[in-house]
């Protein structure tokens, strides 16, 4: 334990600020745009890793380990979440409406978000990435109707919260990392459940 | 420390009874007995906890207060209730563990101190409930509900930290987080749209539980967030949710009065009901402790809803007769507050206490004309969905039973105060 907590203390401070915010980019434009599960279980490991990465060198590393090890599990139920759904139905062509749609409202969202943050000079990488992708998922939570995109989402939505509140207040304990872990954990499975149902319908 | 053992126990025990009896569902009837019967020993252990009884959680401190208590013992009440009901036609989906799980988080939220943390186990609690929505045609309402609950709790944990930060200067931000906080989880205009979906799609129970459980937990923090930062009572915050609730009832009548089936009308009136809790919160924000009166108005909607909820769909689907529409006329004006049932009063000590009682019996008329109508429309037109409400109907006994202890509770309303250890 003691070897990956060393690890992840020397790739935090390894990584540029500059590459983190690259990869919330591409995360955060991945969850707007990808309609493919696979894809988005990929994006939704990606923000739990930044976050991870983040929480490790503004908090401690013990905390970042804990983010990153409740993410691999509620990716884990998402993977199978969406493993479930494509054995039960194959995917008919998704309209080029839609993510023409979804761009077009991420580049707001994108927009938005480096606005504030040009204007606000106090704000600090973290808040940044929480606030990007914060609106990235409530982006998809507008335009989409398939659960299982939706959940992804308000996963995202709950991992943003969880780093504004590590970035923005001086206690960030293993308590709130756990209520904010269980929290994840009951929405993944009862939206799983919710995307697996008969009648469940995606953007088509 | 009680005789039997630290509140923490206490309050976690369903979640581990909850856990266990998820493995006994190859016999339907066996698990709902067992958390009937897990309900039943939680709340006769909890009444026995003195109010202000404290305990630590990984070093956070609980407390149990009289409104958590009150919050507490009505939410255990409809998990008894819901439970024991669903023995006589069980479920094939988690209710019976889901309602337990989701208790004991709704609990630790209740009784936390850290509005924050508070905000998050009432997340948790919400999607433990969620779990248990069943296998309706659409899951619609429950993707709606997931999202007004998951924007919610992060906008009050938001409000409450930005306030904290803030300090007595206020925190605009803050303000805006909490208020927007309370419309998504009380469901109220505008941010209540998803409840109706909620109660159309869901399982019957599962909707009713979420009435009964989340909502008061919900409306106790920000009661609580209310207390906290005193400020907030001075600010438009009080006016804000007047006037969301007064739309909310309005919207609802209306809504109960053009449904075109019988379980889309006792969603809206449930909907409504709630949204008259917040009139009745209101002097109490910022000032002083929840009033006795406040704690049976969570309690007094138990049996009322109960009935609307799971007896009166059930009783329109099947065959028409006189003893059913009566039953089904009963549930209806119970909720609106009949004389002899709980709400009654309930209703009358508010329109006695409440500062500018005018507006609060305006609004019980609003809801009592919107039931009216639906009432009659449903009675001389039967349920448009008859298939679909078949399924859910429980047997007409349970829901004579159910009516009977409506109009005994409201003829006795010392129970209720019994029960919440009032007197």
């Amino acid at each position: 334990m003691n070897a990956a907590l060393q690890w992840l203390a020397r790739f935090a401070l390894g990584v540029s600020q500059q590459a983190i915010l690259i990869a919330s980019l591409v995360v955060g434009l991945g969850i707007i745009v990808s309609n493919s599960e696979a894809l988005l279980v990929l994006c939704l490991l990606g923000v739990y890793l930044l976050i991870g990465t983040v929480l490790s060198a503004i908090a401690s590393a013990e905390l970042a380990l804990a983010v990153i090890l409740a993410g691999v599990f509620v990716a884990l139920i998402m993977q199978f979440t969406a493993a479930d759904l494509r054995s039960r139905r194959s995917h008919g062509p998704v309209g080029r409406r839609y993510y023409a749609l979804s761009a077009l409202l991420g580049f707001f969202a994108m927009w938005a978000a480096f606005s504030v943050a040009s204007r606000s000079r106090g704000l600090l990488l973290p808040q940044l990435i929480a606030l990007w992708l914060g609106l990235a998922a409530l982006e998809v939570l507008l335009t989409t109707r398939a659960p299982f995109k939706a959940t992804v989402a308000l996963l995202t939505l709950i991992g943003c919260s969880l780093l504004y509140y590590a970035g923005s207040t001086a206690e960030a304990s293993l308590f709130v990392i756990g209520a904010m872990a269980l929290a994840s954990f009951a929405v993944a499975l009862a939206a799983s459940q919710l995307a697996l149902w008969p009648g469940a319908r995606g953007e088509q | 420390m009680s005789p039997f053992g630290s509140l923490v126990s206490l309050l976690a025990l369903p979640a581990v009874v909850g856990g266990l009896i998820y493995f006994l569902r190859p016999w339907p009837r066996l698990p709902h007995m067992l958390a009937a019967a897990a309900g039943v020993v939680v709340a006769g252990v909890l009444r026995s906890f003195p109010v202000g009884a404290q305990t630590e959680l990984i070093g956070r401190s609980l407390t149990l207060t009289a409104e958590g208590k009150g919050v507490l013992l009505a939410a255990l009440g409809a998990l008894v209730l819901c439970n024991g009901l669903l023995v006589l036609r069980p479920s094939l989906g988690l209710f019976a563990s889901s309602s337990l799980v989701a208790f004991s988080l709704l609990a630790l939220a209740s009784c936390i101190e850290n509005l924050t943390i508070g905000a998050m186990l009432l997340l948790a609690g919400g999607g433990a409930a969620a779990l248990s929505l069943g296998e309706p045609k659409r899951p619609t309402g429950g993707v709606q509900y997931l999202t007004a609950l998951t924007v919610g709790c992060l906008a009050l944990a938001y409000g409450a930290t930005a306030m904290e930060a803030a300090g007595e200067a206020g925190s605009r931000p803050g303000f805006v987080a909490v208020a927007a906080a309370s419309g998504l989880l009380l469901g109220l205009v505008p941010f209540g749209f998803w409840e109706l979906s909620l109660g159309v799609d869901a399982y019957l129970p599962a909707a009713a539980f979420i009435s009964l459980a989340l909502k008061p937990a919900a409306l106790l923090l920000v009661w609580r967030c209310s207390q906290q930062f005193a400020w907030l009572g001075e600010t438009l915050f009080p006016d804000l949710l007047l006037l969301a609730a007064a739309a909310t009832v309005a919207y609802c009548s209306y809504r109960a009065a053009i449904a075109a089936s019988a379980q889309e009308c006792a969603a809206a009136l449930v909907q409504g009901q709630f949204a008259l809790l917040v009139p009745s919160l209101l002097p109490a924000l910022g000032a002083t402790a929840l009033a006795p009166t406040t704690m049976i108005a969570f309690t007094a909607r138990i049996l009322p809803l109960v009935l609307l909820q799971l007896g009166w769909p059930s009783l329109l689907a099947i065959e028409r007769r006189a003893g059913q529409a009566v039953l089904a006329t009963l549930a209806c004006l119970a909720m609106a507050g009949l004389p002899a049932t709980p709400l009654f009063p309930v209703y009358a000590t508010l329109a006695l206490s409440l500062p500018r009682a005018a507006r609060f019996g305006g609004l019980v008329a609003a809801l009592c004309i919107g039931a009216g109508i639906a009432c009659a429309r449903l009675a001389l037109n039967p349920a448009a969905d008859h298939r679909r409400e078949r399924e859910q109907a429980l047997p007409l006994a349970a829901i004579a039973f159910v009516a009977a202890a409506t109009v005994a509770v409201g003829l006795h309303p010392q129970l209720l105060a019994t029960y919440l250890q009032l007197r």
